[in-house]
């Protein structure tokens, strides 16, 4: 069934099949050149090779590019000069498993329209750029920058949305108009309120608290110090004019001015920002 | 292609002094997936009236809010009032 000798193409194609040749030795070098050129060679195993694939390819070598499930593996949707590896199948995985450790493991995965850089070890994940670390993910949550590695610094929140403020300790209200909102950035959170109201009694000798807040405020921190501005352009509802600039102070859910509603007008309107520790 | 829009308590936080911040998602979603969401916030604090909130608002401080966590809880407010 081979030839053994030295002419060229004595194993080729449909002679190079399961089974034919499986007991078959060659001399060192034996197959080298184009001694197998065209046809299929499946089911074998070499030193550093094992394809015991029954059906199907996997793997596609075009020259400048790896494929894995791709048959023409194309990198230039990020670049016509990309050169590398392309996989295409359902939910594409790279795992990068470090042998050092059962759960050191890190997947890349493509599922869906969604990314995953999915780590299972319980390691920080840094990203470097050009030998220096630019920014680091702690295991416990956050994002640190520079190299930095305290999770007091780590900036582990972000979020916007609305609250709706209301007049605490107010009597017989009628609000036309309530919206609010607000950001917070790590442990610091910035407020917007805007407030028309009606029907304020000003027999009410209680002070004028902002409620509904989105978050507490840390009043218990030896250096808490809370800041907030009204606007005046847009306050028809604080008799600033007659009793003076409004100064605040805050309490654990409420903005509390030291004005009483018995020194603000019947009807107006309230529009300010606070800014607070959490 | 079906478009929907739920509104869910979907984050209710516990502070140590029984304050609770409860978030409020608002989502959009297409065959379920979200394609857009927002947040509202309030707070609640101890002793405060639970009329309208979420029941399992209502069952947190309900747990949390033991009398003594409410009277401790008033006694800060008052301290921090007779500052202003």
């Amino acid at each position: 069934m081979y030839n053994s000798g030295n002419s060229s193409k004595n194993v080729t194609g449909a002679s190079v099949v399961d089974g034919t040749l499986e007991n078959a030795d060659f001399a060192d070098n034996g197959l080298s050149g184009d001694k197998i050129d065209g046809g299929i060679v499946s089911n074998f195993q070499s030193t550093g090779i094992d394809d015991r694939q029954t059906s199907g390819k996997v793997l596609y070598l075009d020259g400048t590019n790896v494929g894995i499930s791709a048959s023409s593996p194309d990198l230039s949707g990020f670049g016509s000069s990309s050169r590398g590896l392309e996989i295409n199948n359902a939910q594409p995985t790279i795992r990068l498993k470090d042998t050092g450790g059962s759960s050191d493991d890190f997947y890349l995965v493509q599922a869906g329209a969604d990314t995953y850089f999915y780590s299972k070890s319980n390691g920080k994940m840094r990203f470097n750029i050009n030998g220096s670390e630019r920014m680091r993910i702690l295991p416990t949550g956050g994002i640190t920058f520079n190299g930095d590695a305290a999770a007091a610094n780590a900036l582990d929140d972000y979020e916007e949305g609305t609250w709706t403020p209301e007049l605490a300790n107010g009597t017989s209200i009628t609000y036309n108009s309530q919206s609010g909102k607000y950001v917070k950035i790590g442990s610091v959170v910035h407020v917007e309120c805007y407030i028309n109201v009606s029907n304020s009694s000003t027999g009410d000798g209680s002070n004028v608290a902002v409620s509904g807040l989105p978050y507490s405020v840390d009043i218990l921190s030896g250096s808490a110090c809370p800041t907030f501005g009204i606007n005046i352009y847009d306050n028809t509802f604080l008799d600033i004019a007659t009793h003076g600039a409004a100064h605040l102070n805050f309490l654990s859910t409420a903005l509390v001015l030291d004005f009483t509603y018995s020194q603000c007008n019947t009807s107006g309107k309230l529009r300010m920002s606070a800014t607070y520790r959490v | 292609m079906a478009l929907s829009k739920t509104t869910v308590v979907d984050k209710v936080e516990t502070l140590e002094n029984g304050t609770i911040q409860v978030r409020t998602a608002t989502r959009i979603d297409e065959d379920g997936t979200v394609l857009s969401s927002s947040f509202h916030r309030h707070t609640l604090s101890p002793g405060q009236d639970l009329t309208n909130e979420d029941p399992k608002v209502v069952a947190i401080a309900s747990a949390v809010w033991t009398p003594e966590v409410v009277s401790a809880y008033e006694a800060t407010v008052a301290a921090q009032e007779a500052s202003v």
